[in-house]
């Protein structure tokens, strides 16, 4: 990957207020979906409920991150594929001696690396700051380091769709509307429940947004309900299947770009 | 990333924490209870706890009722049962021990993010259920979390602060920029 490059797209990606307003939301909405410590237990079942807790934080934190995360992912997105497109200065970036596969690869690392640090680095400083103490730091540090690679293809997946949204429209504010309204169906659909949909709502945790959260949840042992369709798979099932997500639309999308189709260099 | 970007970052993150922190989250009454004690038994309960500041602490104050179900209608929850109990700080610090009689109320301060302990010993002849009853006040900023609070004023104050130079070393040195031959 072209170090140069990855440098001046991140520096245009991310200029102000993109990276303050991503911050601040992302913040904003991580405090305020954790709730203040105060638990009694047994001394039996401290650690347990400890460990609870935490995991239910990180889920929590992440499930209400995803819609910024989205809206974000289309808006950067779009300002790094289709503006370029727009402005056609995808011509210029053609034709300097770097390759297409590491042209689009320096373009995506320049949203989905700080996005998902962003994220995963929001998520880990609210849950220290609600659980932080002396013995119990190691939990959070383990939980933490899980949370990390989910984050990180939760955050592809969307890149990914807003990838494919900007180079199917190739005009920047068709494509920030479009996936801005993608990432709210989507997030509106993912709320629904068994009395409204039927059934189907059970199945919703297989879908790219929800099986993040479950896999983290798994993996992190918390406990779902016993028919509930989150023991439907192990972790390591959950985690497969956001690993293809996560390349679902990314793949495709890296073929249209690498392949010449529209701009030529 | 150049300073003045460096303060703003900071100053928003302590500005929404500071909205988050100035307020108190924990207010009303919660009511636990696990085991049955039987004579001469210990229940040992632990308080996981952010600073949250003072409450009032009740040893075998049953939970509330429906106004349909008298008082006493459980045989476990008894009251006027003598018991000794102890409670101790996150540094495993004695702050309250003696003996008393249920139901049994008194002012607590949670001063620091931790693990908060209450043993009580069942002195009396029967088995009964000895709840753990934690009140607050509705919505008292005493309740805030004073850790968060300091933090998010040092993070908005460092944040101002490095804004403000950030802003002052900009503007000096377009200053000199143009006096410049």
């Amino acid at each position: 990957m072209n170090l140069t490059l990855l440098k001046a797209e991140l520096q245009k990606v991310w200029s102000r207020p993109i990276f303050e307003l991503t911050l601040g939301l992302v913040f904003l909405i991580s405090l305020n979906s954790t709730s203040t410590l105060f638990e009694i237990a047994t001394q039996s079942d401290l650690q347990s409920k400890f460990s609870t807790l935490v995991a239910e934080s990180f889920v929590n934190i992440m499930s209400f991150q995803m819609l910024p995360l989205v809206l974000f992912c289309g808006l950067i997105v779009s300002l790094s594929f289709a503006r370029d497109y727009e402005q056609g200065q995808m011509q210029t970036l053609l034709s300097l001696p770097v390759s297409r596969a590491s042209l689009f690869a320096v373009k995506f690392a320049a949203v989905v690396i700080p996005l998902a640090l962003v994220s995963w680095g929001v998520t880990v400083f609210v849950v220290l700051l609600n659980f932080s103490t002396a013995a119990n730091n190691l939990v959070v540090i383990q939980s933490a380091a899980w949370a990390l690679p989910i984050t990180f293809l939760a955050v592809m997946f969307y890149a990914g769709l807003a990838v494919v949204i900007s180079l199917a429209l190739k005009r920047t504010i068709p494509s920030v509307l479009t996936t801005l309204i993608t990432g709210f169906f989507v997030s509106f659909v993912t709320t629904l429940r068994v009395e409204v949909i039927g059934d189907i709502a059970n199945y919703l945790v297989f879908t790219p947004y929800k099986a993040p959260t479950v896999a983290l949840g798994r993996v992190l042992g918390m406990r779902y309900p016993e028919a509930g369709y989150e023991n439907a798979l192990p972790a390591w099932g959950f985690l497969v299947l956001i690993v293809f997500y996560a390349l679902l639309l990314l793949v495709p999308a890296y073929l249209y770009f690498t392949r010449k189709f529209e701009v030529k260099e | 990333m150049n300073i003045t970007r460096v303060g703003l970052v900071l100053l928003v993150v302590g500005l929404i924490l500071l909205m988050n922190a100035s307020s108190s989250h924990v207010s009303g009454h919660l009511t636990v209870s696990y085991d049955y004690l039987d004579e001469g038994e210990t229940q040992s309960y632990v308080i996981l706890t952010a600073p949250v500041g003072p409450a009032n602490m009740c040893i075998g104050l049953p939970p509330s009722r429906p106004s349909s179900m008298p008082a006493g209608f459980s045989q476990y929850d008894l009251t006027d049962v003598p018991v000794h109990m102890k409670f101790t700080d996150t540094n495993n610090k004695s702050i309250a021990e003696q003996d008393v009689i249920t139901p049994y109320c008194f002012d607590v301060d949670f001063n620091a993010r931790g693990v908060y302990r209450v043993y009580i010993t069942n002195k009396g002849n029967e088995t009964t259920s000895m709840p753990l009853g934690i009140i607050f006040d509705f919505h008292n900023p005493a309740n805030r979390e004073a850790d968060k609070y300091l933090l998010s004023i040092a993070l908005t104050a460092l944040g101002a602060a490095i804004t403000g130079a950030g802003f002052v070393i900009n503007f000096v040195s377009k200053h000199r920029k143009q006096h410049k031959p």
